[in-house]
């Protein structure tokens, strides 16, 4: 992005025709005039004071924007737990298309998933996202979730500290890179905010949307996330989201029944992801006057299911805690599962602005509680807590369903703030994981962006690629290995026999140069045949390499040489191989085209074929 | 999924409506922010930071003030449904206040309370756990948790959080709360038989109850406690002292009578028994024990009042009774009294009582008194056999009974 201060300055301001625009052309002209002290001119320190400032400014949104779903619901919905039957009908119905008016008129971005559309900000539109969808998702998402669409306010405020990131971070000219990098940065400290929990939208934003660790953007990422939550915590208080009741295991068969719940957790995972990716493309491929009613009729829908399970509608916060309570019934735990899954399929796939962090964690929580439930029924023996059970449902379906393993570890471990639960989350959620990896091989997110036309990468992808190391392309040294310590003679001698044209030169010192054949020549010609080759051979190093290092660093190591040592990183005169650029040519050509992609292409490609055979 | 014709620009990102060949937003004149050094943007950035902390201020603290004024609304609605007795409604009233002020421990408390009340014991308890990991001394957080055991009958349970309520800390009246506690605690040990254990609160409520302003009802229910776990002698203090505080107490007339005829102190307890009675002439308890005691004085031959003559005739007239029992129990039980060998422990101690028979006369126990008390341990001992064969006996028997009763615990 060039810098749009630099090509489109003018020179004066333009002539103001009221009082009024005198009045701000003249501020801002003041304004222009102050100088302050240089003190940003560095810009690692100036992204650093941003990170701090656009977690403020997310954190003091996501409170306004916590209080505007609240207020809606409390005028929309009344602040009973369950709406009356005809405020459930009506409302989330005559609200959707409230949102679908809004949407396809005044904000067409703040459709689909806030993750992605950091991510596209990211990698394809050079960090920018509009301010228009700061003020979109904060309107249309407090309208639909207030008013009882089963959606989260968590992907929405991600997307909102993404977006006051991205504006922040263009007016103040930040370097395109840097712009790039600011809109994660805004999204950690949204995502903090909403959830209350600084360490897992550090590890969120890092396992799914940027997918590296470089200490730059760390720093920034956790500045921020820490500043929103402290704004967060100053206004609403330092209670967590949920209210744990204390847990311990209370025997070790217990963890048999928590991996029997990473199972049950894997399943219903699954089902939720097939039916949002089944009915998404479906609703979108209806004829264009028919988004105006999706919403409407997505909630009429759950307004019909509210009736009789007013949990299901909103973000459901509150029927979450009173499940870590042990307040429901297995049977209705079930229920409640069952119908939250449909409530946010048709909820997300009619286009309805909002996040599925909530529902998740809902569906988690209900199933973990449910299988709890059935576990005090058929083994009492073992004592373990439903509310333990549910809260592992929550991580469960954390891992399983937006396929972030790490974050929902510590996700379960910072929102009870009890480690003895590690062990079950730790069990649970891999099973869960590994149960979602091997029937669902695309993440949600990713199959999300396909829908949407777009290939942001994967970060999953990223970490299950197989990556290609030293040791699978380099060779056995047999060339003959020079000593520097042996005179040109020798070396003629020794070389004399060998078809190779170059060789390795080992010095003591644990350095490596390399010669030709002809080079050897023309010293002895010289007459320095019996000099040792340290002292005559060019100072010039060889690069080496070990054999565990990513192929691709020897790719930039090798340069203009015909082959450089692989040696031994404890002892450097220990040649493990050679590698020249044929071998390490030979290795990537030789590597499978990653399994991976080619299923990915395969189940686009069968969806795409199912849709067009419709 | 964009409106048709419409297209995103490939630069910015924004949309470029149908028709357009250039983005607007890319191409639209810089605003004069762009033309600002770096460093008034950040001052400008701080400053609007700073308005907006005060919206979000102000924001905040109305929806603070909205939240407070629901969860107090739903409070009270939950605490009427309480009064009408409507724990389900109650339960859904706390549980919404609740979603308004999620931390408040008295919505929570209240919340348990109406679970119990509902019958759900289980969410309830998840609740005062919750509670209690919070303040694991509140005394409110300990009773309500030792009464859940109670009524799971988790004695040990129970007991633990009744004494962590009894030592722990109350928001108003820690005495009174910590006697009620106590005494609760008490009657939960007498329902499981607990005697020992609470016989020992027992005395602990005493010393508590000498802080407090003296109370005859108290004292009358502490002695009536004392009664269960047959510490007759503290009872009859307890209910001395209510008679004295207050001379019509309920129950501590026919109270102070019963410790009184327990302990065999049978003048004393005709003399409670007789006021009980005249107060309350319901109480058939108390006029039998009256009865009783007024035979045992006159049957009983170890008085210390009476003439050697009257009580060799107190026992003449035991022993002719202690057989005629025997005798009416065998044929009750159809069991012959003549057979030989003697088989039952009634045939012995009729064959016993045939053996004494000679002795047991006015003549004979003039001659020599010091048989006296062995024709009394025989009557005592047919009382018994009758007594275990043939079950309650009448009273004049019942009398024996206890003369042999206190005959024993005062030789023990």
């Amino acid at each position: 992005m060039t810098d749009p201060a630099a090509t489109n300055a003018p020179k004066a301001i333009p002539p103001a025709s009221t009082a009024g625009e005198r009045r701000w052309a003249t501020l801002l002209l003041r304004l222009k005039k102050i100088r302050l002290p240089r003190v940003f001119l560095h810009e690692e320190g100036l992204f650093l004071l941003l990170a701090v400032i656009i977690g403020l400014f997310s954190g003091l949104s996501v409170v306004c924007f916590q209080i505007s779903i609240d207020w809606t619901r409390i005028r929309l919905l009344g602040s009973a737990l369950s709406p009356s039957p005809l405020r459930a009908l009506l409302v989330p119905s005559l609200a959707g298309l409230g949102v679908a008016v809004m949407v396809i008129h005044f904000f067409p971005r703040v459709r689909g998933s806030g993750v992605n559309q950091t991510k596209a900000a990211v990698y394809i539109y050079d960090g920018y996202i509009p301010f228009s969808t700061v003020i979109g998702k904060f309107l249309t998402c407090a309208l639909s979730i207030g008013s009882g669409q089963s959606l989260g306010p968590e992907d929405p405020s991600l997307q909102m500290g993404a977006g006051i990131a991205s504006a922040l971070g263009r007016r103040l000219h930040l370097s395109r890179e840097k712009v790039r990098l600011i809109a994660p940065v805004g999204a950690a400290a949204g995502l903090a905010a909403a959830f209350n929990a600084p360490i897992s939208a550090v590890l969120f934003v890092i396992e799914e949307v940027i997918g590296n660790w470089s200490a730059g953007v760390l720093g920034a990422i956790v500045l921020s996330a820490v500043s929103s939550v402290m704004v967060l915590r100053l206004f609403l208080g330092e209670e967590p989201l949920f209210r744990v009741p204390p847990y311990h295991l209370a025997h070790p068969g217990e963890l048999l029944a928590y991996a029997f719940l990473g199972v049950i957790g894997g399943g219903a995972s699954l089902i939720f992801v097939k039916l949002v990716c089944y009915l998404r493309p479906r609703l979108k491929a209806l004829p264009r006057w028919s988004y105006y009613l999706q919403p409407a009729a997505a909630g009429l829908l759950i307004g019909i299911i509210g009736i009789w399970l007013p949990q299901v509608m909103g973000a459901g916060y509150d029927f979450i805690d009173q499940a870590l309570h042990d307040q429901f019934t297995w049977k209705l735990l079930i229920f409640l599962a069952i119908f939250k899954i449909i409530a946010t399929s048709l909820s997300f796939s009619s286009g309805t602005p909002g996040g599925m962090f909530a529902p998740t964690l809902f569906i988690g929580a209900m199933v973990g509680g449910a299988v709890g439930g059935v576990e005090h029924i058929f083994f009492p023996h073992l004592g373990g807590t439903v509310g333990g059970f549910a809260l592992v449902g929550m991580g469960v379906l954390f891992a399983s369903f937006l396929r972030v393993p790490m974050t929902s570890v510590f996700m379960v471990l910072e929102v009870s703030g009890n480690y003895s639960i590690i062990l079950p989350v730790m069990i649970a959620n891999t099973i869960a994981y590994l149960i979602s990896l091997r029937y669902q091989p695309v993440p949600l997110f990713d199959m999300l962006s396909r829908q949407d036309g777009t290939d942001l990468p994967s970060m999953e992808e990223q970490r299950e690629r197989e990556t290609l190391r030293v040791e699978d392309a380099m060779r056995l040294p047999t060339e003959v290995v020079l000593r520097a310590e042996e005179t040109v003679a020798e070396a003629i001698r020794r070389t004399g026999s060998s078809p190779h044209e170059f060789f390795l030169v080992s010095h003591r010192s644990g350095d490596w140069t390399g010669v030709t054949k002809e080079t050897l020549r023309g010293l002895a010609k010289e007459g320095k045949g019996e000099s040792p080759l340290s002292r005559v051979l060019p100072g010039a190093l060889l690069p080496w390499l070990h054999p565990d290092q990513p192929l691709d660093v020897a790719l930039r190591q090798i340069g203009d040489w015909p082959l450089i040592p692989v040696i031994h990183r404890a002892d450097f005169n220990n040649l493990q191989g050679i590698i020249s650029l044929t071998d390490i040519l030979a290795a990537y050509g030789a590597a499978p085209d990653k399994d991976h992609r080619s299923k990915i292409s395969l189940e686009s490609s069968r969806q795409e074929a199912a849709l067009g055979g419709e | 999924m964009l409106p048709e014709g419409d297209r995103l620009c490939p630069r910015c990102g924004q949309l470029i409506p149908a028709g357009h060949p250039e983005c607007p937003v890319c191409t639209a004149p810089q605003g004069f922010l762009w033309r600002l050094e770096r460093e008034t943007l950040v001052v400008i950035s701080l400053v609007l930071l700073a308005l907006f902390f005060a919206i979000t201020g102000f924001v905040v603290q109305r929806y603070h003030a909205t939240q407070k004024a629901l969860g107090g609304h739903w409070y009270q609605r939950g605490e009427a449904a309480l009064n009408a007795n409507q724990p389900q409604k109650a339960v859904d009233a706390f549980h919404t206040a609740l979603v308004y002020s999620r931390d408040n421990s008295a919505y929570q408390m209240r919340l348990a309370e109406a679970l119990i009340r509902a019958n759900r014991l289980g969410e309830a308890e998840v609740y005062l756990r919750t509670l209690w990991v919070r303040e694991p001394g509140n005394g409110t957080v300990n009773l309500e948790l030792g009464r859940l055991g109670a009524r799971r009958g988790e004695v040990s349970e129970a007991i633990r959080y009744y004494n962590n309520a009894v030592f722990g800390s109350w928001d108003s009246d820690p005495l009174d709360h910590r006697l009620e506690t106590r005494i609760e605690l008490c009657q939960f040990l007498l329902s499981k038989g607990e005697r020992t254990q609470a016989e020992s609160e027992l005395i602990a409520l005493i010393a508590l109850e000498r802080i407090l302003p003296p109370d005859a009802a108290l004292h009358a229910q502490i002695g009536s406690m004392f009664l269960q776990v047959q510490d007759y002698r503290r009872a009859l203090q307890e209910f001395q002292i209510a008679l004295k505080l207050k001379p019509n107490t309920p129950g501590a007339w026919a109270g102070a009578g019963e410790a009184a005829y327990e302990i065999g102190n049978y003048t004393e307890a005709r003399r409670y028994l007789e006021k009980a009675v005249s107060q309350n002439p319901a109480d058939l308890r108390s006029a039998q024990q009256l009865e009783i005691g007024k035979l045992i004085l006159s049957l009983d031959p170890f008085a210390r009042w009476i003439s050697q003559r009257e009580r060799i005739r107190r026992t003449v007239a035991a022993f002719n009774q202690a057989r005629a029992r025997v005798e009416q129990c065998a044929q009750s039980r159809s069991v012959n009294l003549q057979a030989k060998p003697a088989t039952s422990p009634l045939q012995n101690v009729f064959a016993e009582a045939k053996k004494m028979r000679p002795k047991a006369t006015m003549r004979s126990l003039q001659r020599d008194p010091d048989l006296i008390p062995n024709v009394m341990d025989l009557v005592f001992q047919m009382e018994q056999q009758a007594e275990q064969t043939c079950g309650i006996p009448p009273d004049p028997d019942r009398a024996l009974l206890m003369i042999a009763r206190t005959r024993g615990a005062t030789e023990r």
